[in-house]
């Protein structure tokens, strides 16, 4: 019998290898759940919701953690053939900017009867272009020494401003200040000299020193507070008034999301399970009664204002947010 | 007189040696080895570090780290089979003239090792995202914009791209050494061309393919620049890992990486170049 030769045994192993790594590579491009999320829910979703949701669905899922901006950039040149199935962002802007733009589907979860009209879009045909599966006030994060929350009005010490245009913390801060003071907006602007990109940069800034006070989020403040870093936090005080806003974690559903488990997962994000779970995460419940979580700001606080952002008028609260970038 | 106890060639010898030595060791060596202590170390940072294998049983453990040295392996294989076929293609129809513009041709399969790779990377997410021909193209004839962005495609296509030049060259080289005659001599009793080339100028290639494919597989599994531009989340490779961990901070685990990497590419050129080649290793 003719023995192969070494060159038919070698081209019979590459021509083995390649149909093994196309499958495996179509597999895994087919089946794995893309989520877009921002840093601040790394711990949540690690931790808690993707373990859980692959024990039930037995899915591959990869998170991408970068900011809003990029990733909504990075929607855009996609085209036909997305990248993610589901969004979950700190606030709605980027979702009501890309369902205008046709990026985004319109969905209903299982529980919507019971969320609150402030955990969720406007009503569109379809459904609604997002929801809320988690919260967490707004807070000034500032240094221990400090000793209280420095009125924001009067400022006079380094500000971190976080990005606008990349971080869904810098569009918090901005309308902040545009709905209560822009004067005090651009005061802080002024105080402020590193910028940071996301969240979590943004209390890390205060805890390295890197700058004073910021405007950031409870839960992540809690994170890294927990975790011994020298961070301590409360209502935003402006002009002596204290301010309540609600910053809105959502989810967006990716019109032609390649993967069918998107909605199941956007729906599993209401279940009793990882809602009750939330608080563990320092971050709160959208269902009516939930709790602070241990060590959170105790709402509703007395004598505080709350505010809350009509997300439809996307293209209006967008405006301001170029201003706020240092040398833009 | 005293007569010094070294020959004048001697001393120059090892002067030389000392100073090829220690440049060597400087700027090629020295990082290297500098990434291997460092995947060994438990902390690099805090500068109190001690030895440790946990970077490699995280990596070898935990999906999301090994998973992208899988795809790294996945891409080289199928990249190297489409180069062996497609390089080999354009290396002979070029150095046997067997197209117009030969030269052009044989010039222009060295444009990707001149242009950046970033620049590759860019070309093609303009070439078939959403905005570019190709999916102008296909909407034109199937009524439906296809555009290839975040896909395995046109990772591939990145991948064969940057290693292209590579299998051209190698293939070409021992193309331009073989004597035609024996194929004109084959033709002249009556084989058919296909015939010929399988059994006679096929055969005389494998040093060519051999190192060819060392290249491009090593290419393939370093390849960064364009890859960063084009890959998905999901199909990120382990050069991508190396660059997420490092600017992470992660400097322990990216080194783990990089000496995985290190290693197979460095068997892999052993294996290539010393068993089947057996001694006809092309210089």
């Amino acid at each position: 019998m003719m023995r192969p030769s070494r060159f038919t045994i070698v081209i019979l192993v590459i021509a083995i290898g390649v149909a093994l790594a196309s499958v495996d590579l179509f597999r895994l491009e087919k089946q794995t759940l893309v989520l877009y999320a921002t840093p601040a829910l790394r711990d949540l979703l690690e931790g808690f919701v993707v373990p859980h949701f692959r024990a039930d669905f037995s899915v591959d899922i990869t998170i991408v953690y970068v900011s809003a901006g990029e990733q909504y950039n990075r929607l855009r040149i996609s085209g036909a053939h997305p990248e993610a199935d589901v969004f979950l962002h700190a606030s709605p802007l980027f979702l009501e900017k890309g369902f205008a733009g046709g990026y985004f589907l319109p969905f209903t979860v299982g529980v919507d009867a019971t969320i609150p009209a402030t955990f969720k879009s406007e009503n569109v045909t379809g459904g609604h272009v997002w929801y809320a599966f988690t919260w967490s006030p707004l807070v000034e994060v500032y240094h221990p020494a400090l000793g209280g929350p420095p009125d924001l009005a009067s400022i006079n010490m380094t500000f971190g401003f976080p990005h606008p245009l990349l971080s869904n913390n810098g569009i918090y801060a901005v309308l902040f200040y545009e709905n209560v003071s822009a004067a005090a907006g651009l005061r802080a602007l002024a105080h402020t000299v590193v910028q940071p990109a996301n969240a979590r940069a943004n209390i890390l800034g205060v805890a390295e020193g890197d700058f004073a006070v910021t405007l950031g989020y409870e839960g992540v403040t809690l994170f890294y507070a927990k975790q011994g870093a020298r961070v301590t936090f409360g209502l935003p005080i402006l002009g002596g008034q204290d301010y309540v806003t609600p910053v809105i974690f959502s989810a967006g559903l990716v019109k032609g999301h390649p993967n069918p488990l998107a909605s199941d997962f956007i729906d599993f994000l209401f279940r009793d399970t990882v809602q009750a779970n939330l608080s563990r995460y320092y971050f709160r419940s959208v269902l009516p009664n939930s709790t602070a979580p241990a060590g959170g700001i105790p709402l509703p606080a007395p004598g505080a204002m709350t505010i809350d952002y009509n997300w439809s008028n996307w293209s209006a609260l967008e405006k301001a947010l170029p201003k706020y970038v240092i040398g833009g | 007189m005293v007569k010094w106890p070294f020959s004048r060639t001697t001393l120059e010898r090892t002067v030389w040696t000392i100073l090829v030595w220690l440049l060597f060791g400087v700027f090629v060596l020295g990082p290297l080895l500098t990434v291997v202590a460092f995947s060994f170390t438990s902390s690099v940072l805090s500068g109190t570090g001690t030895f440790t294998l946990t970077w490699y049983g995280q990596l070898f453990t935990q999906p999301g780290l090994y998973g992208p040295l899988i795809r790294t392996f996945e891409v080289a294989i199928i990249v190297v089979a489409f180069q062996l076929f497609f390089g080999t293609l354009v290396a002979y129809s070029t150095v046997r003239k067997r197209v117009f513009a030969a030269s052009a041709l044989d010039t222009l399969s060295n444009i990707t090792i001149a242009v950046p790779s970033v620049v590759v990377g860019l070309s093609l997410l303009a070439f078939y995202g959403p905005f570019g021909p190709f999916a102008a193209f296909t909407d034109f004839l199937f009524g439906n914009p296809v555009s290839l962005t975040w896909t395995l495609w046109i990772l591939v296509f990145a991948h064969m791209l940057e290693t292209f030049p590579y299998m051209v060259r190698s293939v070409g080289a021992v193309l331009l050494k073989l004597d035609e005659h024996l194929e004109s001599a084959a033709r002249s009793l009556g084989a058919r061309r296909l015939h010929v080339f399988l059994t006679i100028t096929l055969p005389q290639l494998k040093p060519g393919l051999v190192a060819g494919s060392v290249l491009v597989l090593s290419r393939s599994i370093a390849e960064f620049g364009a890859t960063i531009i084009v890959v998905s989340a999901v199909l990120k490779t382990a050069p991508i890992a190396i660059f997420t961990q490092a600017e992470a901070g992660s400097l322990e685990l990216a080194s783990a990486y990089s000496v995985v990497l290190m290693v197979v590419s460095f068997v892999a050129y052993v294996v290539m170049s010393r068993w089947l080649l057996r001694g006809e290793l092309v210089t």
